[in-house]
């Protein structure tokens, strides 16, 4: 099945050889779950399946697109006829483009191609819905029976999955699924008439079944959880300013991810962002040093491999910052042309009618070689912040994120919990505060990233020792 | 097959397999999208988008599935798919689909509203004018992004309990991200939207440069942004696009998941005041104030005008069927769209030299309050006002407060408004807020 796609795409774009500088052609399915149980009580019960063809040309520096969910195969003469059509319409966008240009160009985009043929059967079938409730269920009686104290008890299951056919005027061809399921454990507590909330997300490359397990095997993110949200419920607010800390690696991932990885997306450079003022000048400590990986780190796949983008460009590595100095942009094939770069294979669409935009795959501050217990040992007076909620950054890279759980230390060691607090600054100033890196790893993959579409992406890092602006009641 | 087709024998096969209610809704969708990046256009984009959602409720268990095929193996795929879900889920008294009585509002058979193609060459001109006049009058301002979509959709929803509606809608949307540069210094992003069904007038007065001329002002005096070096707790005026998501943040709490959970802050204070009289909130989903009207929910129940808070007491939560009746309230009022809080007398800048001390907030850039109602973030698009006039625009400064404490302390609303076509807002005077 994946090679007649392939096939019947290649003989499609052949017909229409000539018309465009560069077209490509990609098939897709894409699956979404989700299941909400709150308070035992399954008040979502969702699924959903769409497909379709888009066609992207490009012509005289204007791009073209046009996609359809009436097209899913290409088996019949009909398929074959509207496919025909889409690509004959995604051509003439592209001309009418480069007519509506102020500055028609010559581009060329940057000539290479790849092939990835993923392995059929790489992931095994899909979970059945029962097994999936039934396994919520499971978990939340057994949290219930142990922590009957607890106000609420929300569990999601969230699974999403991109499967794709991809081939281009260059020659490349890829076929591949990107499965990941998240499972969200979110325990509320009520002291005193307040109610405090924490979310523990738990994410993974894969289709359900990689955590329906026995809940006996989740006890220690259960007891963990319920005691971070018990010290919360009694916990203090913080004190605002600025204050040496440490971030943990859910923290430092969502910092690589919002603070720097997106303006150092080419596009986001080519609109201004700061990045655009220092490749290759020094923005931080030498300790620090950030990377989006493509698909492999210490010779182990990633929670979002990406081996092929969709505009059929080898999936490469980029170092971000080396040591402190600012390294290099993530691109498509028509920004790499732009500041004379290699591709890096970062072009992706997340649904079959989007078209691909430059996104961060597997983003991280590698670690160093500090220990957690010495870091903390080193503040007098500060904070440890362990979880973060949603974050925001600008092109100017001043970004804040939310804290949900923290910790503050006193002479060198943890004290009271504190509640929920937001973290500001400007990335490349505060990476120049950066004195230690801890030795660890995390990565998450729980999220979503927004960018005119929504994305798959990894991101995380070590614990990072730091100052920032610290948002509080005093 | 036709809309109407494809309901009706998705719902015929759905209670042939086993399903005692259940509900269809067939979709049809066309997307024209035309965007100008960095200077010059860039891609033009047309989506064809197909689907349709089955609904089915057995035993009191309930599952729900879209698909974009439509053919008939896939149909019957996907009904023997939201049926298995359905058998697998749990019993609960409280799943539904709506019958006439859950009605609040009339019915509509048949609903129609804005134009049906695109026009491509106004669309054209509409960013060709915009971006003229803005590097005319504003060559600092970096237009990032301009989108012009045109979107048309049509939908037939068909139930169990006989209910159907045919609706096609069609609309414009214009979005505009920008920035101001000179030499090595940026600032900050800001955006703006809009929302219309034609390339009037009063589309093209929106955009000229002495309606819109101010958001660039604003954004080029942050070129000069800083820091303020006081902390102190104060009055604010909230910009409408800011207050409207404050609002949007406070109406969470009276959605059912909340509510469920128990962890919503105005769980039982229904006919309570929980706002100064000046917090008054409405749903308007059928007003011509609004660009694109919205006439029933996703569960088949027809919107009907709601007010939210009405001088500050809250009037109703904004519950679906399955929290009404979990909750065992009277009507589903899940319609939380098109709001509009009035207007009062004051003018904006009367506001502003009421003010001692304090800061006019453009843009909040934050983490999600807490299930308390307690926020912190970073002021973006911000103004410290001194002595009765806008005194600094602001970076890196950390706003704090409470969502329900701002509404208890708001004492002023201009007569000044903003409307986008999807909400109709002024700007909004309180207490309470600290900056640091």
């Amino acid at each position: 099945m994946t090679t007649n796609n392939l096939n019947f795409l290649e003989e499609l774009l052949r017909q229409s050889e000539g018309n465009s500088h560069y077209t490509e052609l990609r098939l897709q399915k894409t699956r979404a779950q989700f299941l909400n149980l709150i308070n035992g009580d399954l008040t979502s019960n969702q699924e959903s399946e769409s497909s379709g063809l888009s066609a992207r040309s490009f012509i005289n520096g204007g791009w073209g697109y046009s996609s359809s969910s009436l097209i899913h195969n290409l088996n019949s003469s009909e398929q074959r006829e509207m496919a025909n059509q889409l690509l004959e319409r995604a051509n003439n966008h592209g001309h009418f483009m480069s007519k509506a240009m102020q500055n028609p160009m010559d581009v060329k985009l940057p000539e290479s191609s790849f092939q990835f043929i993923q392995k059929e059967g790489l992931y095994k079938g899909y979970a059945s819905t029962k097994d999936q409730i039934d396994f919520l269920k499971s978990l939340h009686s057994f949290i219930k029976e142990k922590y009957s104290d607890l106000k609420s008890i929300q569990l999601i299951l969230s699974f999403n999955e991109l499967e794709k056919s991809l081939v281009n005027t260059m020659g490349s061809q890829a076929f591949h699924l990107l499965p990941r399921t998240a499972l969200y454990l979110k325990f509320s507590m009520e002291k005193e008439g307040e109610v405090v909330s924490l979310l523990e997300p738990l994410s993974g490359n894969g289709r359900a079944q990689i955590f329906i397990k026995d809940p006996k095997e989740y006890e220690e993110t259960i007891d963990t959880l319920y005691k971070r949200v018990k010290d919360k419920s009694e916990g203090i607010h913080a004190t605002a300013g600025v204050k040496d800390l440490i971030l943990a690696p859910a923290v430092t991932g969502i910092l690589a991810h919002e603070a720097i990885g997106h303006p150092a997306e080419a596009d986001l450079v080519k609109a201004g962002s700061v990045a655009s003022q220092f490749l290759n000048k020094k923005v931080g400590s030498e300790l620090v040093t950030m990377v989006d990986l493509a698909h492999t780190y210490n010779g182990e796949e990633l929670p979002v491999p990406v081996y092929i983008d969709d505009e059929g460009v080898e999936g490469k590595d980029v170092t971000l910052i080396d040591k402190g100095v600012f390294k290099g942009y993530m691109n498509n094939r028509e920004l790499a042309s732009f500041y004379g770069h290699d591709p890096s294979g970062s072009a992706r669409a997340y649904d079959y009618n989007d078209e691909p935009l430059i996104r961060m795959r597997n983003t991280m501050i590698l670690p160093g070689e500090s220990k957690l217990e010495e870091m903390i040992s080193s503040i007098e007076d500060g904070y440890y912040f362990l979880q973060s909620s949603n974050g925001q950054a600008d092109l100017t890279s001043e970004f804040m994120f939310g804290v949900t759980m923290g910790y503050e230390i006193k002479n060198g060691k943890l004290g009271r919990a504190i509640k929920d607090t937001t973290i500001s600054g400007v990335a490349f100033d505060m990476l120049d505060t950066v004195d230690m890196v801890s030795d660890e790893m995390h990565i998450s993959c729980s999220g979503f990233c927004g960018k005119k579409q929504r994305m798959i992406v990894s991101h995380g890092g070590p614990s990072l020792k730091c100052r920032l602006h610290v948002g509080g009641r005093s | 097959m036709s809309l109407k087709n494809i309901s009706e024998k998705t719902l015929q096969l759905l209670l042939k397999n086993g399903a005692q209610q259940a509900q269809v809704i067939s979709s049809h969708t066309l997307l024209e999208e035309l965007q100008y990046e960095n200077n010059d256009f860039t891609l033009l984009r047309s989506v064809e988008d197909q689907s349709c959602d089955l609904t089915a409720i057995t035993e009191k268990k309930k599952g729900s599935y879209s698909v974009s095929r439509t053919d008939d193996h896939s149909l019957n795929e996907a009904v023997a798919k939201t049926i298995e879900m359905a058998k697998s889920a749990q019993e609960d008294e409280a799943h539904a689909i709506a019958t006439e009585k859950d009605q609040v509002e009339k019915a509509y058979e048949n609903f129609e509203s804005g134009p049906k193609e695109a026009d491509l060459d106004e669309m054209t001109k509409l960013i060709q004018h915009f971006v003229r006049d803005t590097h005319q009058k504003y060559p600092q301002i970096g237009l990032r992004t301009i989108g012009v979509k045109f979107i048309q959709s049509k939908i037939h929803y068909l139930n169990s309990h006989g209910i159907e509606v045919t609706s096609s809608k069609g609309y414009y949307s214009f979005s505009v991200m920008f920035n101001a540069n000179e030499k090595e210094k940026s600032s900050s992003m800001d955006f703006d939207s809009l929302s219309f069904t034609e390339f009037d007038e009063r589309i093209q007065n929106l955009l000229a440069p002495e309606n819109f001329g101010d958001k660039f002002k604003h954004t080029i005096s942050h070129l000069h942004a800083h820091k303020y070096d006081k902390s102190f707790t104060g009055k604010a005026i909230f910009m409408p696009k800011c207050w409207y998501t404050f609002v949007q943040m406070i109406n969470g709490h009276l959605t059912t998941g909340p509510l469920l959970a128990g962890t919503s802050k105005l769980q039982g204070k229904i006919g309570e005041k929980v706002g100064s009289s000046l917090f008054h909130i409405e749903s308007r989903p059928h007003s011509p104030l609004f660009a694109v009207p919205s006439i029933m929910t996703g569960e088949g129940i027809f919107t009907k005008e709601l007010t939210i808070f009405d001088e500050g007491v809250l009037n109703t939560y904004l519950v679906d069927l399955y929290g009404r009746n979990k909750l065992g309230l009277k009507e589903v009022s899940n319609f939380a769209s098109h709001l509009y809080m009035p207007a009062g007398k004051t003018s904006l800048e009367d506001m502003i030299s009421d003010i001692e001390e304090g800061i006019l907030i453009g843009r909040f850039s934050g983490g999600a309050p807490n299930s308390n109602g307690d926020f912190s973030g970073i002021a973006k698009n911000s103004f410290i006002i001194k002595d009765g006039k806008i005194a600094q625009p602001l970076s890196e400064t950390m706003i704090s407060g409470n969502l329900f404490d701002l509404t208890q302390e708001i004492y002023d609303t201009s007569a000044e408004v903003y409307q986008n076509g999807s909400f109709y807002f002024p700007y909004v005077a309180t207490a309470g807020i600290t900056i640091s």
